[in-house]
């Protein structure tokens, strides 16, 4: 009658993986050895094992792939290709040649043109807030530091800054 | 580097329309103004023979006022020229008026105590270009003499 340790080992050494047990005590490996030489149960356990493990892997299925591994990824790869063409010919539609040729000249064009624009409304005074301190101006600068209230009409062209 | 005469024509009209919109915000030459101090009232006129009714069209922008009668105590036209300040007495007070640059005139609000000194009321910045085209700016606050009268002086281009 074996012990449940023993089966243990058993299946170890069957597996040939004996050396991985732990606790295994230095010496054991040459007893079951032994055992194995002369229990006839013993060895028909080891042997049983051995030809479970044998006839899996003869049995084992294999799936093969229908073309080769490089075959594979070049089919993938040119499929990406393909459909980077696609995005470049639908951009390409969406914004023809000379668009994109006129814009790169227009686009400063009108840049300088707003910009010079702006400076000449601003350096005349068109512009609201053209004046850094704004179109009309109170400073507290004045010995009196009272506010004021500053009323503008701009169809009557009058600015009054009414002091308190 | 080939210069064609579309490109140099191109370049000589660009600099041109720079120099015409830069030079057209610059104020140059003199600036003449004029600066009332007004006084504004519902009374009926004063006995003194020198104030003068205010200009009827200058009454006009008034209407944002409440006051029937303005009256013009003092006064006075100013030239400035380039940015030196002028400065403008009128009575009880006194303005003075500078080409700040950059299109604006500032115009300096100072009141006048009985030993003659003046004193800082208030500084306020207006376009140039706004009073040249016919704008009108008003400097002013309640009268401290007389119950619910007012004063103000009252800044143009003078003509």
């Amino acid at each position: 009658m074996k012990t449940i340790e023993e089966d243990l080992e058993l299946q170890a050494y069957a597996d040939g993986q004996l050396h991985q047990l732990e606790g295994l005590a230095p010496g054991r490996r040459a007893e079951i050895e032994r055992l194995v030489g002369r229990d006839a149960e013993a060895r028909a356990v080891v042997d049983g094992l051995r030809s479970i493990s044998q006839m899996l892997r003869a049995n084992e299925p294999v799936h093969s792939v229908p073309a080769s591994r490089e075959f594979y990824w070049s089919q993938i790869q040119r499929r990406i290709q393909i459909d980077e063409r696609a995005v470049d010919r639908a951009a390409a539609t969406q914004h023809p040649a000379h668009s994109v040729w006129s814009w790169r000249w227009l686009a400063p064009v009108l840049g300088l043109g707003t910009i010079m624009i702006a400076i000449a409304l601003v350096s005349r005074g068109d512009l609201p807030g053209s004046h850094p301190l704004g179109e009309i101006a109170v400073s507290e600068r004045g010995s009196d530091n009272s506010g004021a209230v500053v009323f503008r009409s701009e169809s009557e062209g009058v600015t009054i800054c009414w002091l308190d | 580097m080939k210069f064609s005469i579309a490109r140099l024509l191109s370049a000589g009209l660009f600099v041109c329309l720079l120099n015409l919109l830069t030079a057209g915000g610059t104020v140059a030459g003199e600036l003449k103004l004029k600066s009332q101090l007004v006084w504004g009232t519902d009374g009926a006129k004063p006995e003194s023979k020198e104030f003068v009714e205010l200009d009827a069209k200058l009454k006009d922008k008034l209407k944002a006022l409440r006051w029937k009668n303005y009256w013009v105590i003092k006064s006075e036209d100013t030239r400035i020229e380039g940015k030196d300040p002028k400065q403008a007495m009128l009575g009880k007070c006194a303005v003075e008026l500078s080409n700040v640059g950059d299109g604006q005139l500032q115009v300096k609000l100072f009141s006048m105590a009985a030993d003659k000194k003046l004193k800082l009321l208030r500084t306020v910045t207006e376009p140039i270009k706004k009073l040249e085209n016919g704008g009108t700016l008003i400097i002013g606050g309640d009268s401290k003499d007389t119950w619910d009268d007012a004063w103000m002086v009252i800044i143009t281009i003078a003509h």
